[in-house]
């Protein structure tokens, strides 16, 4: 099975291979013109316990999913007991912006001290220019809860939209799937 | 909360604090919630070296931030247990 996903905007590319990945397609090539779209199929694949391959001509992707290619299932699907927090914002709360900016800012420093870091920080819409912009403080906050052990997901969309994937400081491209299985898996989720 | 020492500086409002950040904007600084254990003050500080607040202080002076709306700590964090000390006002 062959999907030709060039021109397609996030994240069709990944929906068209799913798709055809749930139906039991068997083997499936997925072209695609942008490195987001490859590590969105590439999520898809682990996500989904298959093995899948990146081929570059210089100019676009092939992503070859091999007929019965499960791969065991650690990083499959992983359970967690940890909590999330979800930043769909660049400021914390309604009313003033410029507050907002302050207290988004406060906010991410106390998590990143906290003694229980947060499983996963998932960040979309405007709170993706908080880890993509010319805000230091809080990716620097963000890294260093990467290295405690939290998991940061931006969505690539969102980064796109805003046309600043180049800018991202901490964390990785992700998209909704990964960022909704995220929270499913989460004890609980808190949005900023 | 890890060991560390640094300079605190915190504000009578939160406009002050907004106004400071952007007197200050060529500093290096963390913008933190004020400790709790500063009560008389604003939710909004800023953090940095020690050895900068003093030129954060002349550049707040000449920048019209009146200097009854701020005050400078030193803080420090040894074993979880934080000690402050008020370096002016």
């Amino acid at each position: 099975m062959f999907i030709d996903a060039r021109g397609k905007a996030c994240p069709m590319p990944v929906v068209m291979a799913k798709k055809q990945l749930d139906s039991g397609c068997g083997a499936l090539t997925v072209e695609v013109d942008n490195e987001t779209a490859v590590e969105n199929l590439k999520k898809l694949g682990t996500s989904m316990g298959k093995k899948c391959e990146v081929e570059n001509d210089g100019k676009d992707y092939k992503i070859f999913f091999p007929q019965g290619g499960e791969i065991s299932n650690k990083t499959a699907s992983s359970d967690t007991s940890g909590y999330s927090v979800f930043i769909g914002r660049e400021f914390l709360g309604g009313g003033s912006e410029e507050l907002g900016a302050n207290l988004m800012k406060m906010a991410i420093y106390t998590l990143s001290e906290s003694e229980k870091a947060p499983e996963y920080l998932l960040f979309m819409n405007g709170g993706v220019k908080l880890v993509a912009g010319e805000e230091k403080q809080i990716a620097e906050n963000v890294n260093s809860m990467i290295a405690k052990g939290t998991k940061v997901l931006v969505c690539g969309t969102c980064l796109n939209y805003y046309k600043i994937a180049e800018k991202l400081e901490a964390g990785e491209v992700s998209n909704m799937y990964d960022i909704l299985s995220a929270m499913e898996k989460s004890e609980k989720v808190i949005s900023l | 909360m890890k060991d560390e020492s640094y300079g605190l500086i915190t504000f009578e409002s939160p406009h002050a604090a907004i106004a400071a950040q952007k007197v200050l904007k060529e500093f290096d600084f963390i913008v933190m919630p004020t400790l709790r254990v500063i009560t008389a003050s604003c939710g909004i500080s800023l953090k940095m070296d020690i050895n900068q607040v003093e030129e954060a202080e002349n550049l707040l002076e000449k920048g019209k931030i009146p200097l009854e709306m701020f005050c400078i700590y030193e803080i420090s964090v040894n074993n979880g247990s934080i000690l402050f000390k008020k370096l002016k006002k």
